[in-house]
């Protein structure tokens, strides 16, 4: 199945939601994984991964972008989870005035120019304890095009949603006479 | 379109009016449609670019079910409406989110649909949110009749008479649509994808010609039904009341979330509404002309007045009210002199004084109605690219934030959120077809549990009380590192800051909270009339009622359409 990105931030918003995080950090962490899925980084995978993750060890890497510590540091040591998610989250926050950025978690190294998110599409590290900063001149970046849906298979799909209907109220008789249009008849 | 509260419009000395004022719910359920509604927008593209319509299939058999195309062709590319016709039974109609059949389905494609597209279409646009279409579609919406309006001038033209007026005036539209989706919903394309094409520019254009397409199948829908039923007697009904027909439409709670939503959006929209009014304000001396049409739109603005029917108490109150405010403001009108300087905004300030927020909003509306020149660009700016990715300015200082959150939030923080009256209601969204409601948090036991945020008010309060716990000079990173339950409405207030259109300043979780205000104001962006409530959350309206159909729309009759010459006799 192909999603649209509308379709795709919404899956991501309800199941974060659905998993117990906070509004503001699915919305975050949503437009992260749109910005990761259009540069073709297998994001639904990394969305499951996220809801397979402990909600309080994903907060961390909030402070980096909160902070523009990728502008002012180097280099920051932590205990850091989905390490992958910070590119996207990076990668909608950062100034595009400012010159194209590298990021290494540990060793692996990724490039982020525009909108790009350029690196190793099949990177899955649960934890790193160092995401290393340095400018990078954009003369030798290859760049690539965007992706305009998110493929998502349909067992991928089938977990995600698990946490997404967990956001829906479970429709009772009660529910359904307080929808709006319930009181009259419909025909006129 | 960014602008302060002390913003003053460059060319005049009027300032905004102020969002305290303007955002208020009671306010927003008064707005009416203007010259800068997103229908009146679009009619003037159409006439102005010359598009060109066709029909190109109009396969429709005896029992009215079947399929036909429509297509408007533009300089450099086409849109087509496909629409589906289907035999459904009365007890099968229903205007809720839940209903699983319609009279018609509709759907915008992206150029001009071959066979195949439109067999892949057919199996999956009647099913609506069960089916799927492609970046191929735009939109995806579906339409019923009403029923006795349609049954009626069947039969009058089957039998070769023309209806009687005042049938047709009761309801206005022979159909009424009940969802029109766009944005990517349902595997259509995404807005952004083109949104830079000019015809996409100002919001909601797409639904906009879904709408405007559908009113043409229903008029050839509906003569085609009376050819069938008497192929040697009828007759087409006249174009006069073809005109006279809009599009129903019937929108419940799942519009009202979208403008909480859309903090930026609805500020762009509201802004370019009063920067509109500011400029003609502002005008020392407005040309005779614009005057002498101004004059003549408060004339005519009242045959709209009075065929506007709500047997709803809500809005027949306002009704009464409106037409007793409009026979003051025509009388003032008529003594008026508009040779003194800034006469629209002396007029403006006597109906601020005297007239309630119907008629208010309604001079307002007349008011923008000849000074298309003077704002038609200010629509331009309504659109907002970058929703839901606005970030957070974590460098800010715990101080900056309460002081403003106190500026723009005042209302918000002298609510009582202990009362229980207070923060009755609550938004969730049902797992049945994902119909959107509003509940009593109280005695709905455990909805609480799935609440939206969709009450920044109370959420404002909650994140003024543990902020002002901290020290002024902690950043709000570091706030947000403790406190990640405020990442939402901390983003928001930040939008708020610099955008004072963007917050409804209201409780919207409150006992006697009434939603349909939230959609009237969204509505009356679309370019409705007639709202027509048929409980506290669920409105019909009208659109496109009296503009030209496609075939005779031209830039002359484009926007002279809306407060029409004739009266019903």
């Amino acid at each position: 199945m192909n999603l649209s990105k509308n379709e795709f931030t919404s899956l991501c918003k309800r199941s974060l939601r659905g998993k117990g995080h906070h509004w503001g950090i699915c919305e975050d962490l949503s437009n992260a994984l749109l910005a990761l899925a259009l540069n073709r980084f297998p994001a639904p995978n990394i969305l499951l991964e996220a809801l397979n993750t402990e909600n309080g060890k994903l907060i961390q890497i909030f402070s980096i972008v909160d902070s523009k510590a990728y502008e002012a540091s180097d280099k920051i040591n932590g205990k850091f989870f989905d390490p992958i998610l910070i590119l996207g989250l990076i990668s909608v926050h950062r100034d595009l005035k400012i010159p194209s950025l590298e990021v290494a978690l540990d060793n692996e190294v990724f490039i982020l120019a525009d909108n790009l998110i350029i690196g190793n599409r099949s990177y899955s590290r649960k934890q790193i304890n160092t995401i290393a900063f340095c400018k990078k001149e954009p003369n030798d970046i290859v760049k690539h095009d965007f992706v305009t849906r998110v493929v998502i298979d349909d067992k991928t799909l089938k977990a995600i949603e698990y946490w997404s209907n967990l956001t829906y109220a479970p429709a009772t008789e009660q529910s359904r006479n307080l929808g709006a249009g319930s009181e009259i008849s419909d025909n006129d | 379109m960014a602008l302060n509260f002390d913003d003053k419009i460059s060319e005049t000395d009027v300032t905004l009016r102020p969002a305290e004022k303007v955002m208020r719910l009671s306010r927003l359920g008064s707005f009416h449609q203007s010259r800068l509604s997103f229908l009146r927008i679009l009619l003037r593209r159409i006439s102005t670019e010359r598009w060109k319509f066709t029909r190109k299939v109009f396969d429709i058999g005896a029992d009215s079910s079947g399929t036909a195309v429509y297509t408007y062709q533009l300089s450099e590319r086409a849109y087509s409406l496909i629409a589906f016709a289907h035999k459904i039974s009365d007890n099968d109609r229903s205007d809720r989110v839940i209903a699983t059949k319609w009279d018609a389905t509709f759907t915008l494609f992206d150029g001009i649909p071959s066979k195949m597209d439109i067999d892949r279409l057919k199996d999956n646009v009647p099913n609506q949110e069960a089916g799927r279409v492609s970046e191929k579609e735009i939109t995806l919406s579906r339409a019923n009749k009403s029923v006795r309006l349609w049954d009626y001038v069947v039969n009058c033209l089957s039998n070769g008479k023309q209806p009687d007026i005042h049938e047709i005036e009761k309801v206005g539209y022979m159909m009424r649509t009940t969802a029109v989706y766009g944005s990517g919903k349902f595997g259509a394309v995404d807005y952004k994808e083109i949104s830079d094409r000019s015809e996409f520019s100002t919001p909601f254009q797409a639904e906009m010609l879904t709408v405007y397409m559908i009113r043409a199948f229903v008029i050839d829908l509906l003569q085609h039904a009376a050819k069938v039923k008497n192929p040697n007697k009828y007759v087409q009904l006249e174009p006069k009341f073809c005109e006279m027909l809009g599009v129903g439409n019937s929108t419940g709670l799942g519009m009202a979330p979208f403008l909480i939503n859309h903090p930026q959006l609805l500020n762009n929209w509201i802004c370019a509404k009063e920067k509109a009014l500011a400029r003609i304000r502002g005008l020392k001396a407005p040309k005779k002309t614009c005057v002498a049409l101004f004059k003549n739109y408060i004339k005519r603005s009242n045959y709209l007045i009075e065929s506007w029917n709500s047997k709803h108490d809500l809005q027949a109150v306002k009704l009464n009210e409106l037409r007793r405010d409009k026979v003051i403001l025509d009388d003032y009108v008529e003594k008026f002199s508009f040779n003194a300087p800034h006469p629209f905004n002396t007029l403006y300030e006597w109906a601020e004084e005297t007239l309630g927020e119907e008629a208010q909003e309604l001079l307002v509306s007349l008011i923008l109605e000849p000074f298309g020149e003077l704002i038609d660009d200010l629509s331009h700016g309504m659109s907002d690219t970058k929703q839901f990715t606005a970030k957070i300015e974590g460098s800010m200082l715990v101080g900056e934030l309460l002081k403003k959150t106190e500026k723009h939030y005042a209302y918000a923080l002298k609510i009582n959120w202990d009362n229980s009256e207070n923060n009755e209601l609550a938004w969730y969204v049902s797992e049945e077809k994902l119909e959107p409601r509003l509940g009593n948090r109280f005695k709905e036991k455990g909805i609480e549990l799935y609440e939206q945020p969709l009450q920044p008010s109370r959420d404002v309060a909650r994140m003024h009380f543990d902020l002002s716990k901290w020290e002024n000079n902690k950043s709000i990173a570091e706030f947000l590192m403790k406190h990640p339950e405020h990442r939402h409405i901390i983003r928001r207030c930040q939008i708020v800051f610099n955008n004072p259109y963007a917050e409804i300043q209201d409780n919207t979780i409150s006992s006697d909270v009434i939603p349909i205000d939230l959609l009237r104001a969204k509505l009356s962006f679309f370019g409705a009339f007639h709202f027509d409530p048929r409980s506290d959350r669920w409105v019909r309206i009208n659109m496109f009622k009296g503009a030209p159909l496609p075939q005779t729309l031209d830039d002359k009759n484009c926007d002279n359409w809306t407060y029409p010459e004739q009266t019903a006799t």
